[in-house]
């Protein structure tokens, strides 16, 4: 279905500033300009996902993706993509990857003195289901130090890439789990504008927890919705 | 309704988890194409080895080579030495443009930009949208290439002199 409507202007208090000296490598990198807006273009065009036939089911199962399962507590990663007004974002390209259960990415850039898992190479995708449905099985990450400030250590957190229908739906984010006391101290979690912060916290769920197998998260994304003014009035 | 999910980095450890789509390699886009290669540059005009740049372009949605992954999209990464190459809709006659959103640590949100190839030899003559700066027009515009045919040259420098403009889209 094409995207025939523009996208909504982000409200105001939802991303971070990128200027943040907390998070030590953005003064570098951030823009100083303030961003132009685009009244029209690129925010329309429908974006198409990756023809079903080239994904698996195991592309979504981060534990089944070797010979033998990773180390670490099996858990369900689950929601739904919704735009802003709750319409379902279908048949839309999600992708996630995550260290291991130590805390070590299968990255050679990432020489935390902690093992890898031969059996867990920690990234995974999907589509959307009608519903807006997506489902991952993976291990629950572990925290790991960054050297961002003394003693920094990031909160157990799952990246996630979302492409939604529309390419200005575009967002690339962190899922982090309730309850981590890490959360409290993390430059990159506290950049959110704090009314926001909390969208990115998983909900331990009991419905999606599969007895004697796997404790079960929730985790609803929420992208930009639709522009219920027409362009020009 | 309800609130928009925030965005947040995406980190230095991206590559295993996004590496199934990265493609820039030439193809049989169904249009005639030409190449455009540059750096992604830091506030000190050092290279970001470590960004992923997405190009997309709906001129190029309607090819679907066997096993195309994101279909419209080129993903690349800067690995080498902060560089990316990607393809681009040849400019004859008119001007194209293709969107091009960075992403990369120390970004706590990604970037949307363009590159514009012009159709002629003025450069000043591309239709860069009127909400651009007169002063940054050109840092979205790409330079023919003198020493290699079919290939333009474009930066995209994220702070600093000649800052590439990005877009609230």
């Amino acid at each position: 279905m094409p995207y025939q409507h523009p996208l909504r202007r982000i409200e105001p208090g939802t991303h971070p500033e990128l200027f943040y000296p907390d998070y030590r490598s953005t003064p570098s990198r951030a823009p100083s300009q303030p961003l132009v807006s685009l009244a029209q273009g690129a925010r329309e065009i429908t974006v198409v996902a990756p023809p079903r036939e080239l994904l698996t089911p195991l592309d979504a199962d981060l534990t089944r993706q070797s010979v033998a399962p990773p180390l670490g507590e099996r858990i369900v990663v689950s929601g739904r993509v919704l735009d802003e007004d709750g319409r379902p974002v279908r048949n839309s390209l999600v992708e996630i990857w995550q260290c291991n259960a130590a805390g070590r990415y299968a990255h050679p850039g990432d020489q935390h003195d902690a093992p890898l898992d031969p059996h867990f190479a920690g990234r995974g995708r999907t589509l959307t289901d009608d519903a807006g449905e997506y489902r991952f099985v993976t291990i629950r990450p572990g925290a790991y130090p960054w050297r961002n400030h003394a003693n920094a250590w990031r909160p157990a957190h799952i990246h996630f890439s979302l492409f939604g229908n529309a390419y200005a739906q575009r967002l690339i984010t962190q899922m982090y789990f309730p309850g981590d006391p890490l959360l409290a101290f993390d430059p990159i979690y506290q950049s959110v504008p704090a009314a926001a912060r909390e969208r990115l916290v998983s909900s331990f769920d009991p419905e999606l927890t599969r007895p004697e197998w796997a404790l079960g998260f929730r985790f609803d994304i929420v992208l930009r919705g639709r522009d219920a003014t027409p362009l020009g009035l | 309704m309800s609130g928009l999910t925030p965005s947040q980095t995406i980190g230095p450890f991206f590559l295993e988890g996004l590496r199934w789509a990265i493609d820039g390699s030439p193809r049989d886009f169904g249009v005639s194409v030409v190449r455009v290669t540059g750096c992604v540059l830091d506030r000190d005009g050092e290279p970001v080895p470590d960004a992923l740049v997405e190009i997309w372009q709906p001129a190029l949605a309607a090819w679907a080579y066997p096993g195309a992954r994101l279909p419209g999209f080129q993903r690349v990464d800067t690995r080498q030495g902060g560089r990316f190459e990607f393809w681009a809709e040849e400019p004859r006659g008119v001007s194209t443009f293709a969107d091009v959103t960075v992403f990369a640590r120390g970004l706590l949100n990604g970037l949307f930009t363009r590159v514009y190839l012009p159709a002629g030899d003025d450069p000043a003559a591309t239709p860069v949208p009127s909400a651009v700066p007169e002063a940054r027009r050109a840092t979205l515009v790409a330079r023919r290439c003198e020493t290699h045919p079919r290939t333009y040259e474009w930066n995209i420098r994220l702070r600093g002199d000649d800052e590439t403009v990005f877009f609230d889209l």
